[in-house]
């Protein structure tokens, strides 16, 4: 019997594929440049991706994310070199203890919102700030810190991503099971009870969600997160340096989060393509890489007066312009 | 102003207008000094400095830039010109390994040289043993730089140098020095290294030390410096680059500490500029390591080194220890490949050339080539290569005062 294809979802089947085909070929197209700067995007990017689940899912400002990145990187480090474990083990390491972490600077939130919730998270980004200075990163060393006294030891690859084309690669497939991951919580039960949550938690609650568990596990995920972009980070550069996560990075990367559209899966790609790429742009070509802080916060303000769905957003809706624009015009000719 | 300060001033005048006469006068000299443009087929050198960051630690690499422009003005490596990329690593190791990839990958640099930062030898280690590339650095700051088999920094570090200054000031009051401060940025491998040398120094001599690290990125020098004197130190050195230590010197003179502890720091201060940045206060009150000879110290070398960069590098452009380490590291890469057959230069060729280099061989090309110059008296008048920070003159054996100009 003949399979109709008007059954087959062709357009997904066509979007797969050609995600395939650029995963295959473009990291193969890149300068050694910008591999490493894609790898670094792709980090963020996840990063993102653990701010824009708790903005757009509950509502909820976590000024904490870059620390948990931290968070995660070091633990992914000190398991690596202090065990030897494969990649991907270190990677799960970090992305749970950032996890654990994140559920932590989570209780807060059972009882604050808003501008309260998002002071006490930035204190807390500031605490780990405080901590990553105070013992710096594992770098080969034995004891709880790992601290090295001779030659610095590298995180340890991926047996499949040695080299900067296929970590990139690998790097992509990780923050498609983080998109995954978070679209099966948002499609599910976690979904509806934090949509609740999102309009009103008196009504979530006279409707029988959990108020108290699914915040907590909201953080938790997001956390997570987190640190598998800290421990893809570690994981990119070989280590992680102690001054790379103070607090001012977590505004950053939530007001970037907004500017590349918190509501759509777009808007985290936005924001690590600004975060990572636009700065390497500028240093590629030899402009100030600061600069691109300035122009982040005319991208806030623009963001916040004329696009609340951020760059995401502004995309969509010329997609659907330029869309109805051909369509009228076929609709003309025929 | 004391007798002594003004005797030092006047002296100090006139080597600084010596220095000036001789550097002008001089004609720089590079390579095989032809005087020809170079315009064959160019060279690829990189090099990796931070520029963009909590303060610009950059002046190594520039000297190599006026000193491959010399070269390539004066007939280059054998008719070909070198190409110089100099990149910015921003403080930032994600950054640092971008720019690497982007030297040794994408260009297809045969070395990097002039290197001066704070996260290279850490971020970079991998790709320099992986790719086979030399890097003969201007500057190794982190121990990593000095434990690297490709990485060859012209200078002793500031562990050696942080040492140096505080035993400098233990000898000048002895019997009055037990207890250090050493304050240092917290870069993995920087900041307790490079001070733990002093301290075990005088735990050594029977004192105690203690090393105090900061983020470079949000500097609270008021809490730094009074966290230091909760220690009740005798000396305190400033390990930091000078764009850091200034705000620190700051702190100390809001505080009055200048008659009460003894502030010196290493090489990383010995710049012209800094005692005019840290104020009249200052002067003759703080020590600073000085690796290399004096800038004004008249020798072939230095001379050289001021006509160099008056003529090739901008007028903005630091003269000081780091300017000439740049300076040295471009030289001795440029002597090595006018060694070699300009047609086969390649990257194997390049490292293979550096590493059997005398010079860096011995790690600090630097020492190597300043003793080969240095004629015997000269040899007996350097000393323990201290630096006395008030104004520029020549102090007791070798030790300088650097002030107000």
């Amino acid at each position: 019997m003949p399979i109709s294809t008007a059954r087959l979802p062709l357009r997904a089947i066509a979007v797969c594929a050609g995600a395939l085909l650029a995963l295959y070929f473009l990291p193969a197209a890149l300068s050694d440049y910008w591999l490493r700067a894609l790898i670094s995007v792709t980090a963020l990017t996840v990063a993102s991706l653990s701010v824009s689940l708790l903005f757009a899912q509950l509502g909820m400002v976590s000024l904490a994310q870059y620390g948990l990145l931290g968070v995660g990187g070091w633990f992914a480090l000190r398991i690596s070199h202090g065990l030897g474990v494969p990649f991907e083990l270190a990677l799960l390491t970090g992305g749970i203890a950032a996890a654990l972490v994140g559920l932590v600077i989570g209780l807060p939130a059972l009882r604050m919102r808003g501008l309260y919730l998002a002071i006490v998270t930035l204190m807390m980004a500031g605490a780990i700030q405080v901590l990553i200075s105070a013992f710096g990163f594992p770098d080969g060393g034995s004891g709880i810190l790992g601290k090295s006294t001779g030659t610095r030891m590298m995180m340890a690859r991926p047996l499949l991503a040695q080299n900067d084309e296929a970590y990139l690669r690998y790097a992509i497939v990780i923050a498609g099971l983080c998109y995954l991951l978070v679209l099966a919580h948002v499609r599910g039960r976690p979904g509806r009870a934090w949509a609740m949550i999102r309009r009103s938690e008196v009504c979530a609650l006279a409707g029988g969600v959990d108020i108290t568990a699914y915040k907590v596990r909201a953080f938790a995920l997001s956390g997570f997160l987190a640190g598998i972009a800290g421990g893809l980070l570690a994981g990119g550069v070989g280590q992680l340096d102690a001054s790379a996560f103070p607090a001012s990075q977590s505004i950053m990367l939530f007001a970037l989060t907004i500017v590349g559209g918190a509501y759509s899966w777009l808007g985290p790609i936005v924001a690590g393509l600004l975060l990572r790429a636009f700065p390497a742009l500028l240093n590629d070509f030899r402009i100030d890489g600061n600069i691109a802080t300035m122009i982040f916060g005319l991208g806030l303000l623009h963001a916040l007066i004329t696009a609340p769905r951020g760059v995401a957003g502004q995309l969509a809706d010329l997609v659907r312009t330029v869309r109805r624009l051909v369509g009228g015009k076929r609709k003309a000719e025929s | 102003m004391t007798l002594r300060n003004t005797i030092l001033g006047i002296f100090m005048a006139a080597l600084l207008g010596c220095a000036g006469c001789t550097a002008h006068a001089a004609d720089a000299k590079c390579g095989a000094n032809t005087g020809k443009a170079a315009n064959g087929e160019p060279i690829v050198i990189g090099g990796i400095v931070s520029v963009t960051g909590p303060d610009n630690f950059s002046s190594s690499g520039l000297a190599a830039t006026a000193y491959f422009k010399c070269l390539n003005a004066n007939g280059g490596v054998n008719g070909r010109p070198i190409k110089y990329q100099l990149e910015d690593d921003g403080w930032n190791p994600e950054q640092s390994s971008q720019v690497a990839a982007k030297l040794i990958r994408d260009q297809k640099a045969v070395a990097l040289v002039g290197n001066m930062s704070f996260v290279d030898c850490g971020a970079n280690q991998g790709i320099y043993e992986k790719e086979g590339i030399m890097v003969i650095a201007g500057v190794g700051v982190p121990r990593d730089c000095f434990f690297q088999k490709n990485y060859a920094p012209t200078n002793a570090g500031p562990r050696v140098s942080n040492t140096k200054a505080v035993m400098d000031v233990a000898q000048t009051y002895p019997g009055k020095i037990k207890r250090v401060v050493c304050i240092a940025p917290n870069i993995p491998n920087l900041g307790e290294w490079s001070c733990s040398g002093a301290v075990a120094w005088i735990k050594k001599q029977g004192g105690d030390g203690k090393i105090i690290t900061f983020d470079p990125g949000s500097l609270d020098a008021t809490s730094v410096v009074l966290e230091a004197m909760a220690f009740k130190p005798d000396v305190i050195s400033v390990g930091t680059p000078k764009g850091l230590a200034v705000p620190i010197f700051a702190a100390a003179e809001e505080q009055g500490l200048a008659d009460k502890v003894h502030f010196t720091g290493p090489a990383s201060l010995y710049n012209p500029d800094f005692p005019r940045a840290i104020g009249k206060y200052w002067d003759g009150k703080v020590t600073v390591d000085m690796e290399l000879k004096a800038a004004d110290a008249g020798t072939p070398d230095m001379q050289n080194w001021l006509a160099v960069m008056d003529k090739y590098g901008q007028a903005s452009d630091p003269r000081d220890t780091f300017s000439q380490a740049g300076y040295l590291a471009a030289r001795v890469t440029a002597e090595t490949l006018l060694k070699m057959d300009a047609a086969k230069i390649d990257r194997k060729s390049v490292t293979q050339g550096l590493a059997e280099h005398q010079a860096v061989r011995k790690r600090h090309v630097v020492f190597a080539l300043v003793r080969r110059r240095r004629s015997s008296s000269q040899r007996q008048s350097r000393g323990p290569g201290v630096v006395r920070q008030g104004r520029q003159a020549r102090g007791k054996a070798g030790v300088r005062r650097v002030g107000r100009s």
